[in-house]
């Protein structure tokens, strides 16, 4: 395998589409109830330490696309050949494909979580996974710019879902957000510890990065997405404090939706219903974008068809989805993955990024050797 | 290719005749309105009023009652008294009586909220008497008395003195003790369904009632412009300090003022944390509809000394209300939530303050700027 | 008769298999005269060709017999095998004793009619004259509106069994039009047998069978044709059609009429947001009714609620039927009105539609809001201006209903992102299909929905020249025939 990866010009994209891609994988499911485990650990503060997560997320993703800058044209799956070797490149390689296997399972479970709970009560798993997997496949099958092209629709989902949350300023009080720092500072960074679940994502750009045309333009688009999704979540918390009492907050499982029940048109009603179901379109790009990043590390690193791949992943993902029951299992899942967030797209990312600094240090030039095998 | 597309069409066909249980719209008894009943004995009787597709019936709503322990426990009979399954996603209003204040029975309407069909802007009312009864009479003039109560609350609380009381505002409210409830009462009079006040709630129980304008300044210290039609009877005597008795071109005892307040802003300023000394301020803009006696609005001063005379009054009225507010110990209004914020120590202010509230001191002002005096002079 | 003549005669007679029609006229011994009956044009057969050469049937050589015919179209020929088919194109043959080959004389005289008023496409503004079937005419119309040098039209040889020729017209400018080799290339796939008509013209270039919607659109009007072709587009004329074949488009092409561009900036902008909307919904609207009824009964308004639950208490079947039942009957009443004469057609479809309406609502068939309902989608896929794209609206509206049926708005957002995929996976003439959408063109999108008062005027090229530049226009290079990642 060779470090650098060149994709053929035709399926390069521009920087700005990157926006669309992080948003995307920025807002998921999480969005549903991230602002009660927050919650539970900085009470009214819960929105400093949703900005203080955004601002962490912000320097790491500054991280990562400095170490990116420094190879021509690498993903992290060349990175790792270039700097650990063959055996332990491979090594992390799979570790990172394992992990997003493992967020895609979380993102379908989750959302088959909410629709069963909002929805349909009596829906079986199955029939929800395979929906998901359909779309999925054939969305795959048509390569990355599809993806991407998913993940625009996304961000128009996106961006009337946040304006629908306008309804519930009706109900705000807004002196539920003073006094501010009542908690302690420790309380805020667990919270912004907790953040770490619905942040994670944007390393995604690890993967992406050979694919843009215009490299220099990477930073200020990816950034410019963090910003958004960073808002976005800032401005759900903030109107969530303000919409509940302290007891509401702890006690229901999806706030967001919770909110969302009060919206109210002539011709419509109970806009949740609504929400939920199309909110299987951001769902969808999560689930995509996901399998797209392990198929691809298939392809580079054993140059195996992406689409026989694709049909493998989501066959083991399915499988395993379908397998998971009950709200409390699902739960149980989350924390642990929670945990694997912070060290795969936080820690991690800092870590490699100080290795690549020295690496380049040593080598003293830009270009690494195309060395680490070549299949 | 074609395979995948093959297996892709059967996984779809399954997918499909996957039969999932509908709810189609006229094979559902779809519930409108809930009224609880409570009994000593910490039962209630559930009265549930529907509506249902039955082509030959005269009237398109339908009430039944039943005795039962627990919600779901009503509905499992109102099932067996029904032609189809219940369906609680339309519910409008839900109706309580007294007792259930009494018998410290609210856990059952926060427990609706756990049930995700059930919306969170239905309308809650206490009913002097029996909810059940007003549910069930035949009315002449209501064809469909659920539909009917839910059209009143809600442009009650649209456009009028009462405080916004939905599903989401009561269980809001009942999780914490510096905010308490203010439910308005309505009451049966023969044929007619009258909204007639507001209930004072503390810790789940009824401990006084506030009047429509009494309403109207909770509303608008809570910070909602409440349009609202005011009407004052001021005495002579008190006129004396306005100088308001010099423009009145007849001499009467009382005079009637009505006036529309057309924009209204309710200021609370916490002046000292140690004494906990509040400020209020009512700032209102109204439109004089009616006088009862010719007052003379031609010369100059007249209207200063009239806007003078009911800032006067309407502040002895807003004190007043404060002060029964404190008397009941039932703080409606939000002080608690106010004194918290600045001064932070949530969990104290939270545990203490149904102790602290009535010694405070709450004073009310109300400021009044007469915009118009209608179209005729 | 001389032996000459008989000789020519059993020729031609043997490679026409003894089909009739074939006049052979021998003109003083060393000049024979062949052409079919009926395809030539007599007066000039008599006037221009016959005349001339009896009174000089004593010619030796084929140039001087050419110089003699007054005829423009009249080109030496060396085998007799190879002009069987202009023969039978109403060409009339000319042989010289004792001389290989001969004279080929265009004196075709095939059956057309005069340009008329547009049908399907009609406007109000604008030019109101259609393509006929003679490609010849059609050429000659569409160069009346582009008078240009850089007007191209390349014949092109279809591997097809009968012979069919077409053209194909694109503006030649600095770069190399880069769908001309594609279409050459389609087109010589594979050997057709019967290729009659334009629309089974279209199949063959399409870059995905399966798909959906349509690729390339089918236009009557010459001016349309003419914009397609300054926006850097080729069309496709086949001989014998009156609609010629514009490609590449996108999904909004489908969505202009020529009239927005002749209206005021204002209203024409105001016309395509309404065909948008009405596209949205003749898809949802429906299945929303559907699904909400059958699944989700909370999101209907209260005042709503009583008035639809009246209406139907007395339908005996689930939503989904009647909802089907509806749309079917609208599909039948159209099917009915576009197999009948003209007139017979409208009235059957006015009386068809009030009277099944209003039996059915009270034969308690079906509730009277789900009458207006289906009604207003299918008068809002009637808005599409193009009939293949409002044919294939009307179709997913079918599978969308079902699915809303089964799993309500679950279903329907399935089914939504299902379509989004398709049209994002579809290209046409490997161009993306959702462009200026996707991929995302701010220039193309103000464009496309004729947002400032200017863009009437602008014939943008950028998705159908981008290949040599460089930077932005890259976007639209992707979709390139590959099917690889």
């Amino acid at each position: 395998m060779k470090v650098l990866s060149n994709p053929p010009e035709n399926i390069q994209i521009h920087a700005y589409l990157l926006f669309f891609v992080i948003c995307n994988v920025q807002i998921g499911v999480g969005i549903f109830n991230f602002e009660r485990y927050i919650y539970q650990a900085s009470k009214h503060d819960a929105w400093i330490s949703v900005i203080l997560a955004a601002l962490f997320t912000h320097f790491v993703m500054w991280l990562i696309v400095r170490a990116l800058s420094r190879y021509e044209s690498a993903d992290l799956y060349g990175i790792h050949y270039d700097l650990f070797g063959k055996v332990i490149g491979t090594l992390f390689n799979c570790i990172y494909m394992l992990y997003y296997l493992c967020i895609t399972i979380v993102i379908m479970r989750n959302y088959i979580d909410v629709i069963q709970a909002w929805i349909f009560p009596d829906i079986p798993t199955w029939l929800i996974v395979s929906l998901l997997s359909i779309l999925t496949i054939y969305a795959g099958f048509g390569g990355i710019r599809v993806i991407i092209g998913m993940c625009m629709l996304g961000f128009v989902v996106i961006l009337f879902t946040v304006f629908l949350f306008y309804s519930s300023l009706k109900y705000a009080i807004w002196t539920q957000l003073l006094p501010i720092m009542e908690s302690g500072v420790m309380d805020i960074i667990d919270g912004a510890i907790r953040m770490s679940f619905t942040l994670a994502g944007f390393e995604i750009i690890l993967f992406i990065y050979p694919y843009i045309v215009n490299k220099e333009r990477t930073m200020r688009y990816s950034q410019l997405a963090l910003l958004f999704a960073n808002m976005v979540y800032l401005i759900i918390m903030t109107l969530s404090i303000v919409y509940f009492s302290s007891d509401q907050m702890l006690r229901s499982i999806w706030p967001s939706i919770n909110m969302l029940k009060i919206v109210k048109y002539p011709f419509l009603e109970r806009l949740e219903f609504v929400v939920i179901s199309v909110w299987m379109l951001m769902v969808l790009t999560g689930i995509l974008i996901n399998t797209w990043a392990v198929t691809r590390g298939f392809k580079r690193m054993w140059n195996l068809n992406q689409k026989v791949m694709l049909l493998i992943v989501i066959a083991l993902a399915s499988g395993i989805t379908i397998a998971i029951h009950g709200h409390t299992a699902i739960e149980q899942i989350n924390k642990w993955l929670g945990s694997g967030n912070v060290v795969f797209s936080l820690i991690y990312p800092i870590f490699l990024s100080g290795i690549v600094t020295i690496v380049f240090k040593f080598r003293g030039r830009k270009r690494p050797d195309s060395k680490g095998g070549t299949s | 290719m074609r395979g995948l597309r093959l297996c892709a069409v059967l996984v779809l066909l399954g997918v499909l005749s996957a039969c999932q249980s509908t709810s189609i719209l006229e094979r559902q008894s779809i519930l409108v309105a809930l009224a609880y009943d409570a009994k000593e004995d910490r039962t209630f009787q559930v009265t549930g009023t529907f509506i249902e597709a039955e082509p030959e019936a005269q009237e398109s709503s339908h009430t039944i009652s039943v005795e039962a322990e627990t919600s779901k426990g009503a509905r499992r009979k109102m099932n067996q008294m029904l032609p189809y399954t219940v369906a609680a996603g339309q519910t409008r209003v839900i109706l309580l009586d007294r007792d259930m204040f009494r018998f410290k029975m609210l856990n059952e309407i926060e427990v609706l909220s756990r049930d995700p069909f059930f919306g969170d802007m239905i309308n809650i009312a206490i009913v002097d008497g029996s909810p059940g009864e007003l549910l069930k009479h035949k009315y002449e003039e209501y064809s469909n008395i659920a539909t009917s109560l839910n059209s009143l609350l809600e442009h009650n609380t649209k456009m009028n003195w009462v405080p916004s009381m939905t599903l989401h505002d009561f269980t809001r409210s009942r999780g914490i003790n510096r905010i308490d409830l203010a439910i308005p009462l309505i009451k049966k009079e023969e044929e007619e369904v009258i909204l007639s006040s507001l209930a004072l709630i503390h810790r789940d129980q009824i401990v006084g009632e506030a009047t429509p304008n009494e309403g109207f300044f909770l509303k608008t210290l809570k910070g909602t412009d409440t349009p609202y039609l005011y009407e004052l009877n001021i005495k002579k005597k008190d006129m004396q300090e306005s100088g308001m008795d010099r423009y009145l071109l007849q001499d009467t005892d009382t005079v009637k003022v009505v006036f529309n307040v057309t924009k209204s802003k309710g200021k609370i300023k916490l002046v000292d944390k140690k004494d906990i000394k509040f400020n209020t301020v009512v700032d209102i803009d109204i439109d004089i509809q009616e006088v009862s006696q010719r007052y003379n609005f031609t010369e100059s001063g007249a209207i200063n000394a009239l806007e003078h005379q009911l800032m006067i009054e309407l502040s002895k009225q807003l004190q007043q209300f404060l002060d029964k507010l404190r008397k009941v110990n039932s703080d409606c209004v939000g002080f608690g939530e106010i004194y918290r914020s600045r001064v932070g120590n949530s969990e104290v202010v939270e545990e203490k303050w149904e102790e602290m509230f009535p010694q405070s001191t709450i004073n009310g002002q109300v400021t009044i700027k007469v915009i118009r005096t209608g179209i005729i002079e | 008769m001389s032996a000459f003549s008989e000789q020519i005669e059993s020729q031609l007679k043997s490679k026409l298999h003894g089909s009739e029609g074939l006049v052979i006229k021998s003109l003083g011994g060393n000049i024979v005269v062949a052409f079919m009956t009926g395809m030539v044009d007599n007066a000039q057969l008599n006037l221009n060709l016959l005349a001339p050469l009896t009174k000089n049937d004593q010619c030796d050589s084929l140039e001087t017999l050419s110089e003699m015919i007054p005829i423009g179209d009249c080109k030496p020929f060396d085998q007799l095998s190879d002009v069987i088919e202009k023969l039978l194109s109403g060409f009339a043959l000319v042989l010289l004793k004792g001389k290989d080959g001969g004279l080929l004389v265009n004196l075709a005289n095939i059956p057309s009619r005069a340009p008329s008023n547009a049908e399907t496409e009609s406007t109000i503004y604008g030019p109101m004259i259609a393509f006929t079937e003679s490609m010849e005419k059609n050429i000659a119309l569409l160069r009346s509106y582009i008078t240009s040098d850089k007007l191209i039209q390349e014949e092109v040889q279809l591997a097809a069994e009968p012979h069919t020729s077409a053209s194909l017209l694109y503006l030649d400018e600095k770069e190399k039009n880069p769908f001309v080799e594609l279409i050459r290339k389609r087109i010589n796939k594979q050997k057709y047998k019967g290729l009659i008509g334009s629309p089974l013209f279209l199949k063959i270039l399409t870059d995905n069978k399966y798909s959906l919607f349509p690729e390339m659109s089918l236009s009557e009007r010459p001016d349309r044709t003419a914009q397609a072709i300054l926006e850097g587009k080729v069309v496709v004329m086949v001989e014998g059609n009156s609609q010629v074949i514009i490609g590449p488009n996108t999904f909004a092409d489908f969505f202009q009429s020529v009239e927005d561009r002749y209206s005021s900036w204002g209203l024409g902008m105001f016309n395509r947001s309404l065909r948008a909307i009405a596209l949205i919904i003749s898809i949802f609207l429906t299945p929303l009714y559907v699904a909400a009824l059958t699944f989700h009964y909370e999101m209907i308004p209260m005042p709503l609620l009583e008035s639809l639950i009246m209406s139907r208490a007395r339908v005996p079947f689930p939503p989904l039927m009647e909802a089907l039942v509806m749309e079917v009957s609208i599909e039948l009443l159209r099917e009915a009105g576009a197999r009948l004469p003209t007139k017979v057609g409208q009235t059957m479809g006015i009386v068809g539609g009030i009277v099944i309406g209003q039996a059915a609502v009270q034969a308690g068939f079906t509730s009277n809001i789900l009458i207006m309902l289906v009604a207003l989608a299918a008068l809002g896929s009637f808005t599409t201006p193009n009939y293949m794209m409002s044919s294939s609206i009307r179709f997913i509206r079918f599978p969308m209903l079902i699915v809303a049926g089964f799993l309500g708005l679950l279903g329907i957002t399935f089914f939504s992102a299902f379509l989004f995929i398709h049209l994002l996976r579809m290209t046409s003439y490997g161009k993306p299909y959702m462009y200026p959408f996707y991929p995302p063109n701010s220039k193309g999108l103000i464009n496309t929905m004729l947002i400032t008062e200017s863009s009437p005027f602008q014939y943008k090229t950028d998705l159908t020249r981008s290949n040599t530049k460089g930077g932005k226009s890259r976007m639209t290079k992707w979709f390139k025939s590959n099917d690889e990642e």
